[in-house]
């Protein structure tokens, strides 16, 4: 009885050593977004994708954009897409040229939070 | 708010494998072949059991409350949201966190039930099952919910066993401890016949929980750290370097029990020595295990990976 337990913990060691194993990366960080951190772009874009490094909650994730005087101009809360639960999207009103700010709050399903903010830049 | 998370984790990982671990104890090393001097021993054990019982159920739902109220606030980002009713109802319906804390605290509520219903033929099983529940659940929130699909079955239901072992060996030192107290203080040797009963199961079963125990926590360490390097480098890794070296000083101290003392409790006639031994021995294992408790309860609120990557 015992020697079976302390096999079968021996190969489940070994498997785990032999195969490795895939580090899960607990809370949710920004991976990349659309349009990219830091980036210029040429026309202004109608939303902002941000995918997480892990699933995001709903209920407790938020996100802003805001313009060079601090303006909101964000039309409406961000959303989480229901079949990628890593990404966050927020829908903008119609942007002229200029430097915007993202900034985000993030829930991971591990009841972790993380905030950040990253700027874009639309060309004039 | 990170205090009161780390308490209330603390407080609730030490009530449920408490109870757990005393229920089991109840089964495995009390529950069979039972001679009738040990089945006084059964009628003063479960006496005692059932208080303890009481006092972990109301500390399991105490801090399932403040943990509840603790992580809304942390959710919400800000303490004063955890008087809020509708950031508490957010928090317990429209997240995976709440809708699994949901059910902790509903087997939370039916555990200390069962404690005061003293009439009730089957409630030791009612216990057994809802302490299970209650130390299963815990698995199913916190860092092993990361990953997603199939990998993250695996992360869960390995937390899973991992957390049932630790019941069954963390909690069963609190019985254990209990028994050889009695076996050391009371007169005549009635007592020291128990011990010698029912250590040698308490042992088996240890075996069986050190294994499972060795072989989960190795696998979430290669989920939650990686790499060697990752365990030393990284204020997560390093504490949970601690936490193996804890696990390690009880796994020495529990070979020489069974080597050294227990040969000795079952073979010496005049067994108090060995008795007293062994009780210290036990008492100072249960002190690295809750030492342990209080690591792992630190350990929930850090990030495993101290990657933080922006593209």
């Amino acid at each position: 009885m015992v020697k079976h337990w302390l096999i079968v913990a021996a190969a489940v060691l070994a498997g785990a050593v032999i195969f490795g194993a895939p580090t899960v990366q607990a809370h949710a960080f920004l991976d990349h977004a659309n349009p990219a951190v830091g980036s210029t772009v040429p026309t202004a874009p109608e939303t902002v994708t941000m995918w997480f490094t892990q699933e995001l909650e709903p209920a407790f994730t938020t996100a802003t954009v805001t313009d060079a005087s601090g303006n909101n101009v964000d039309a409406g809360p961000a959303r989480i897409d229901p079949k990628d639960p890593t990404e966050l999207r927020v829908a903008l009103k119609k942007l002229s040229p200029g430097t915007y700010t993202v900034s985000w709050r993030a829930l991971s399903v591990d009841t972790h939070t993380t905030t950040g903010h990253f700027t874009f830049e639309i060309k004039p | 708010m990170a205090e009161v998370l780390i308490v209330s984790r603390f407080l609730q990982f030490a009530a449920v494998i408490v109870v757990f671990g005393c229920g089991a104890f109840r089964v495995y090393g009390l529950g069979i072949d039972m001679t009738a001097t040990a089945g006084d021993a059964l009628t003063t054990f479960d006496a005692w059991f059932w208080r303890v019982a009481m006092f972990g159920s109301i500390l399991a739902l105490l801090s399932a409350l403040s943990l509840m109220l603790a992580t809304t606030a942390n959710m919400a980002g800000s303490a004063s949201a955890a008087l809020d009713p509708d950031t508490i109802s957010k928090m317990l319906f429209a997240t995976s966190f709440g809708r699994v804390w949901c059910w902790h605290l509903v087997f939370a509520v039916l555990a200390l039930g069962v404690c005061l219903a003293q009439r009730v033929r089957w409630r030791m099983t009612a216990i057994l099952v809802l302490s299970l529940l209650l130390l299963v659940s815990l698995g199913l929130v916190g860092h092993a919910v990361e990953g997603q699909g199939v990998a993250r079955l695996v992360h869960q239901t390995n937390q899973m066993v991992h957390l049932l072992a630790a019941g069954l060996w963390l909690g069963g030192l609190v019985p254990l401890a209990w028994l050889l107290e009695r076996a050391r203080s009371a007169s005549g040797t009635a007592w020291i016949s128990v011990a010698r009963e029912v250590v040698p199961r308490f042992s088996q079963m240890g075996y069986a929980a050190v294994a499972l125990l060795a072989a989960t926590g190795a696998l979430n360490t290669l989920l939650l750290v990686g790499s060697a390097q990752a365990l030393v480098g990284t204020p997560y890794g390093r504490l949970l370097g601690l936490k193996i070296l804890l696990f390690l000083a009880m796994v020495t101290l529990a070979l020489f029990n069974r080597f050294r003392l227990l040969p000795r409790l079952c073979s010496e006639a005049q067994a108090s020595a060995v008795v007293a031994a062994l009780a210290r021995s036990v008492l100072f294992e249960q002190g690295l295990g809750f030492a342990i408790l209080v690591v792992v309860s630190v350990l929930g609120t850090w990030p495993p990976a101290m990657h933080h990557h922006v593209g």
